[in-house]
């Protein structure tokens, strides 16, 4: 048989790596996760289902590893390792959307992101939560000083936690100590932002040809630009290291200089960029069009970015 | 016409009995799978009537050595080609030379390939380690003049790196568009063969790694090699170090049935893993478990007490040290468990009444396992805990003095003085701190009771070896690595027997030659005791004696 008309790569599956030192809230970042989702296929790894406390009524099975929720999402815990774990995600269909690994405390989650190279999935990016409370302490602290400096330099994202503990005094003096500690590493208080933002769980198919589709919470500003010219990966590459922390998200679909013919995919979370072919155009869609995507209340940073981008990139309605 | 006599005596060249209120005798007087009395053939008569057994008459009936800290899924790992750099012999009584160069790795593999009849059948190797061929490296090259027809995958000895041959790439789609990190590319592109870390050596399917103890340990065939390896160096007594899998529904049960069996020749402790690569965090639910399995203990399989790792290996940089770090760059190693949850498990563990043995590579480790043992004490006071610093190869002599304060027990990795020695000394660690690692005489000056251990797969299971090289302290290069840490060839035999039953709260049933305890044995073709250091790895073993029967080394395997 011949396959008439295009041929279109399977979408990658984003790999989204969650570190931080024990006790810094990715437990309850990934509570709020599964708490949030309704519908969407979120595979979460974690080391041991007792930590994250699931309730109950929210459990439809459990089968040796694996716990499925009433609303689509997995949840495997890591007592088989993390080679078959990743071999039962890669065999699961229909394939989930995404894929969110916690590592250990203690764990580096620099190499855990690799996992994000295997065939059939992408790198989504290493979020590392720090707690504003007792990150200063733990960086100097007797026993794990260099493992959290480790956890830190591996981000590319840092999510700033329990800043509803400390004043906001303490919040920015924690950021500008990691700005000065782990410099080019994108800072932002976790509170208030909605997890999809960091993950990419948008509702329905996970089309990332269709950056519009991205409806995050109401809380951020988005801005959705397009793009007449062909776009130099290189270049778009520096725009996005370029932009303002509070710009926590990147997704679009760009005609490049390179491969015109083809679409290429691109999201960037924090510095994390991932480009991929997405397959032929469509008949009647040729422009590169992306979806930027600011923290709350950082309305006005986007703005500023819209207006240093244009006439380049333009917004669409 | 009178019954058959129900005792056997079995007189002996000498029976040493590591018992110093009765240190040798003539002949031992068994019943069943226990010793009825230890004396002379005259003192023996006072027993009632008995058969003599002369098949011993020419040898030395020693305790049978208690190895306290092993892997059970070891015996499996037989199954693939071994391509390490110490000498081994196999369960079956193979004797594997070491391989000191690639070209002797390559002729290993060459003869393994020549015995497949399946020429497209993947060949499996194991125990590679490339520190000991500095400026040079295996590569999927070398690996190509095995087979151009089979995959051939080689898992090294750290377990985080496996080469495999230009087959394999192929088989499993690697090619110099593969973007995982952790498949290594050569000049031009195109990957070498070699696949760092658990993401990149994932993506061999076609030559898998050999790393799966898990599964191992649910292999009754592996285990029965695992006991045979035992009984082939005269040890009666193994630890299983540790389980992940003692939860699981009928899993310790399967495992009776295997050790029980009066076949199987050892008696075997299974620790249950606490935490630190994997092991369940509900400590509540385990203990339940732990009790319960407890209830269920046999004569020959035991279960009930934890295992914790804290950190990883020295020879791996990954051993968590105190200051000053590793020789090349001061790094510090890496921690397996957070330090406070180690804490908050343990006090749970240890509140339960349950002894904990803990891997501490790095001194750093052995110093969070102290402290958190002291504040566990203060809140929740225990005597005869035996909490046991297991491998404590860094520990040093403050610690010593704090273990013995808080009751503390230290399994020794001595071992690393034969098998890595020379490369602590020049390459990880340098003379000053490779000489005072795994510093038993230190620990005994201390008054802490020691043992010694292989951790096999990782050294061999040979518990005369093991004791030799805690006594003599000899690098293969011809080095004494720390003389002042050597011990007497009797202090290290305590330490292989009585020692190490201490360690596991059995000193009351094994580990000695005394009345009451289990009919364990040894049987040596020469007394330990009149051999020196070096020669003590040398004595015959012709077997074991496991309560009370008899498994000659190299039977029915």
């Amino acid at each position: 048989m011949t396959p008439e008309g295009p041929l279109e790569p399977p979408s990658t599956v984003p790999v989204t790596v969650l570190g931080g030192y024990l006790g810094a809230g990715k437990t309850t970042l990934i509570n709020r996760i599964l708490a949030r989702a309704s519908g969407e296929r979120i595979v979460v790894v974690v080391n041991d289902f007792g930590a994250v406390n699931i309730d109950a009524e929210l459990i439809r099975s459990r089968d040796g590893n694996t716990l499925e929720l009433a609303n689509g999402c997995i949840c495997c815990d890591l007592s088989g390792g993390m080679p078959a774990v990743m071999s039962q995600i890669a065999a699961m269909t229909p394939a989930p959307q995404q894929v969110l690994i916690e590592v250990s405390g203690v764990g580096d989650p620099g190499p855990v992101a690799a996992w994000g190279d295997h065939p059939g999935f992408r790198r989504g990016g290493v979020l590392v939560c720090a707690d504003v409370e007792t990150i200063q302490d733990r960086a100097h602290g007797k026993w794990v000083a260099d493992t959290v400096m480790h956890q830190l330099h591996s981000a590319d994202l840092l999510l700033l936690t329990k800043t509803d503990l400390v004043d906001a005094e303490q919040t920015d003096a924690v950021g500008a100590w990691l700005h000065t500690t782990v410099p080019g590493i994108p800072v932002l208080p976790l509170h208030g932002l909605d997890p999809a933002v960091l993950l990419d769980i948008a509702p329905g198919r996970p089309d990332t040809a269709a950056p519009e589709h991205h409806q995050p919470h109401p809380d951020h500003a988005t801005a959705l630009l397009t793009c007449a010219d062909l776009v130099d990966r290189e270049a778009f590459g520096a725009r996005l290291d370029n932009l303002p922390e509070a710009v926590v998200r990147c997704k679009g679909v760009l005609r490049t200089t390179d491969s015109p013919d083809r679409r290429t995919i691109v999201h960037a979370v924090g510095r994390r960029q991932s480009w991929e072919d997405g397959g032929s155009w469509s008949s009647t869609d040729h422009a590169s069009r992306i979806v930027l995507i600011a923290a709350p209340g950082s309305g006005e940073v986007l703005a500023d970015v819209v207006r240093e981008w244009a006439p380049t990139w333009s917004p669409t309605t | 016409m009178t019954a058959e006599p129900t005792l056997t005596i079995y007189p002996a060249r000498l029976v040493r009995t590591m018992d110093p209120a009765r240190p040798t005798a003539q002949a031992v007087a068994v019943r069943g799978d226990r010793i009825r009395a230890v004396g002379t053939l005259e003192e023996l008569k006072a027993y009632g009537p008995a058969h003599i057994d002369d098949r011993y008459a020419d040898a030395v009936i020693f305790p049978g050595f208690v190895e306290a800290h092993t892997h059970m899924g070891s015996g499996a790992m037989w199954q693939w080609t071994y391509v390490g750099h110490s000498e081994r012999t196999d369960p079956g009584g193979t004797r594997w030379p070491g391989c000191d160069s690639i070209e002797a790795v390559i002729a290993r593999l060459k003869e393994a390939d020549a015995a497949l009849d399946d020429p497209t059948a993947p060949l499996c190797a194991w125990g590679l380690d490339p520190i000991f061929f500095p400026g040079d490296r295996l590569d999927r090259r070398h690996l190509d003049q095995v087979s151009s027809t089979r995959p051939i995958g080689i898992t090294h000895q750290s377990g985080h790196v496996m080469t495999v041959n230009s087959v394999a790439l192929k088989l499993d789609g690697i090619t110099r568009d593969t973007a995982v990190e952790g498949v290594v590319k050569d000049g031009s592109g195109e990957p070498t063969g070699e696949m760092r870390e658990p993401a990149a050596m994932a993506l061999i399917g076609s030559a898998p790694s050999t790393l799966d103890l898990r599964a191992a340990k649910r292999d009754a065939s592996g285990i029965k090699l695992f006991g045979a390896d035992a009984r082939n160096h005269g040890v009666t007594t193994l630890v299983d170090l540790g389980n992940t899998q003692l939860l699981e529904d009928g899993y310790p049960q399967w495992l009776h049935g295997v050790v029980d069996d009066e076949d199987f020749p050892a008696r075997i402790s299974i620790f249950h893993m606490g935490g630190g690569f994997g092991g369940a965090m509900d400590v509540p639910a385990a203990v339940r478990r732990l009790h319960e399995l407890r209830r269920g203990n046999s004569d020959k399989l035991r279960f009930g007490n934890v295992k914790f790792i804290l950190d990883g290996s020295n020879q791996g940089f990954t051993g968590r040290l105190q200051s000053p770090g590793y020789l090349p760059d001061d790094r510090k190693g890496i921690w397996v468990i957070p330090p406070e949850q180690f804490a908050e498990l343990f006090g749970q563990y240890h509140a339960a009444g349950l002894t904990v043995h803990a891997h501490c590579n790095g001194d750093e480790a052995t110093e969070l396992f102290l402290d958190t043992v002291e504040d566990a004490l203060e809140a929740h006071p225990r005597w005869n805990h035996r909490h046991t610093v297991t491998h404590s190869q860094l520990s040093t002599a403050a610690q010593y003095r704090r273990m013995a304060v808080l009751g503390m027990c230290a399994n020794i990795f001595s071992n690393h003085t034969w098998h890595w020695g020379d490369q602590h000394h020049d390459i990880i660690l340098g003379p000053d701190r490779a000489a005072r690692m795994n510093a038993a005489a230190t620990a005994l000056r201390c008054g802490v009771p020691i043992t010694f251990h292989c951790d096999t797969p990782v050294t061999p299971l040979d518990a005369l070896a093991t004791a030799s090289h805690a006594a003599a302290r000899l690098t293969p290069s011809g080095r004494v690595l720390g003389e002042y840490e050597r011990i007497s060839v009797p202090e290290a035999l305590h330490a292989m027997t009585i020692g190490a039953a201490y360690t596991l709260k059995m000193d009351h049933e094994v580990g000695s030659i005394e009345a009451g305890k289990y009919a364990d044995f040894a049987i040596l073709g020469q007394d330990p005791f009149e051999a020196d250091a070096v020669g003590l790895r040398d004595v015959p073993v012709h077997g074991s004696v496991v309560g009370g029967r008899h498994f000659p080394a190299g039977s029915g395997d």
